[in-house]
């Protein structure tokens, strides 16, 4: 893929398309192109963040259990221009979550180094990033403050799930 | 940043907002006791005009603010000038004890910065109970996602004691924000990085209630005899 292609490719999302064709050829110039097969993972749960992703091609699930009621929530991604894993830019933190692609897939592999210098140099392109991290930030915050709110503000149903817990794990010893 | 006390403070803007239904617990007016004729060096500059009528401040109190905000974790990495630009879109806007600065559940209008005095933070659980959450002082920020979104407040936020408290409106920063400020994105930036380390230990704290149940079973189990208790009396 070469970046003509990519910057045609990324237009075509919702996200990039306030975007100049120059600021998406500034973001493509930092990024490296990465192509990941099934039975690979492009992150684990546990493993430190340092990159942000943008699909290209293909498709990516991402997994991650949702306390209390340890459900797996599955995401798909499939539209080019997807952005992924976008907190990672602010910081280190270890992964919460698993993705691995349904089928062969590229990405863009957008290094936090290069969102710095972009911040740094005050390029609009790290300003459109930060507003799409926020708007994730904030709605994930808000999604944790309701099940924290679930656990402590009704202990009889945390009672419940406690004692359930307790009892499985009794019956495996 | 530079030293402050090596800068020349220039004449500084602080607009002044009134009759805003934000301010109906009694928001300070800086031109209170101040007579346009008498201070005729009070600028109306046009390019203020949106913001309502503006004074100067003077150049000691405005290196106040300038400390107070420069103190604040959520501007890091902002210089003077950059600080600056916020000062003058912000407003002081004082407390009585007593008074809710917001409530849990209305929608998200302003940043706060505690410069004097103690504040609560509570929410009320689904139990209809209210939980003391938090009780800041001086130098602390309070409510700072009104500046990445507008959704409802998590909680409710009253006066222990008169405070002084300089507000950040969602609508003045947006311009900022829309105006492609790195000043703005500075701040957006710090708030996002707090916002996702408290979404950490969030999670974290979930956590921990179901790894280890044993622990836990108890607490619950009293939390909720107690209510039932409560529910026996009413």
């Amino acid at each position: 893929m070469d970046n003509q292609e990519i910057i045609k490719a990324l237009s075509s999302h919702a996200f990039f398309q306030r975007w100049s064709p120059g600021a998406i050829e500034r973001l493509v110039e930092g990024c490296a192109l990465k192509v990941i097969n099934v039975g690979e993972a492009l992150w684990s749960v546990g493993e430190p963040g340092d990159c942000a992703y943008i699909l290209l091609s293909g498709r990516v699930e991402r997994v991650r259990s949702a306390r209390p009621d340890e459900q797996l929530k599955k995401e798909q991604f499939i539209n080019p221009g997807s952005l992924l894993a976008l907190e990672n830019l602010l910081d280190g933190w270890p992964h919460t979550s698993t993705a691995t692609p349904m089928e062969r897939t590229t990405v863009l592999k957008l290094p936090r180094d290069y969102f710095e210098l972009l911040f740094e140099q005050q390029d609009p392109v790290a300003f459109f990033l930060i507003d799409a991290i926020s708007q994730r930030v904030v709605e994930q915050m808000r999604d944790a403050n309701s099940r924290l709110h679930s656990v402590f503000g009704q202990p009889a149903e945390t009672l419940m799930v406690l004692r359930r817990r307790l009892h499985e794990r009794e019956q495996k010893i | 940043m530079s030293d402050k006390s090596e800068v020349e403070l220039p004449e500084i803007q602080v607009s002044t907002e009134l009759g805003l239904e934000e301010t109906s617990k009694g928001a300070l007016d800086l031109n209170d006791g101040i007579d346009d004729d008498e201070h005729p060096g009070i600028p109306l500059a046009e390019e203020d005009l949106h913001l309502g009528r503006t004074m100067s401040l003077s150049q000691e109190l405005f290196l106040e603010v300038e400390l107070l905000f420069g103190a604040s974790p959520i501007f890091d990495g902002l210089d003077q000038e950059e600080i600056r630009e916020l000062i003058n879109v912000a407003d002081k806007r004082p407390l009585s004890a007593g008074d809710v600065l917001f409530s849990q559940g209305e929608i998200a209008q302003a940043l706060y910065i505690i410069q004097s005095g103690e504040v609560q933070v509570r929410a009320s659980a689904p139990t209809g109970e209210d939980i003391v959450l938090a009780m800041l002082g001086a130098s602390t920020v309070v409510g700072e996602l009104a500046l990445l979104d507008g959704g409802p407040r998590s909680a409710t936020v009253e006066a222990l004691s008169d405070c002084d408290i300089y507000q950040l409106k969602r609508e003045e920063f947006d311009r900022l924000r829309e105006a492609m400020s790195p000043a703005a994105y500075k701040v957006i930036l710090n708030i996002t990085r707090t916002v996702e380390a408290r979404r950490r230990q969030t999670e974290a704290r979930i956590a921990e209630v179901f790894e280890d149940p044993e622990q836990h079973i108890e607490l619950f189990a009293n939390q909720v005899h107690d209510m039932l208790a409560r529910l026996r009396k009413a």
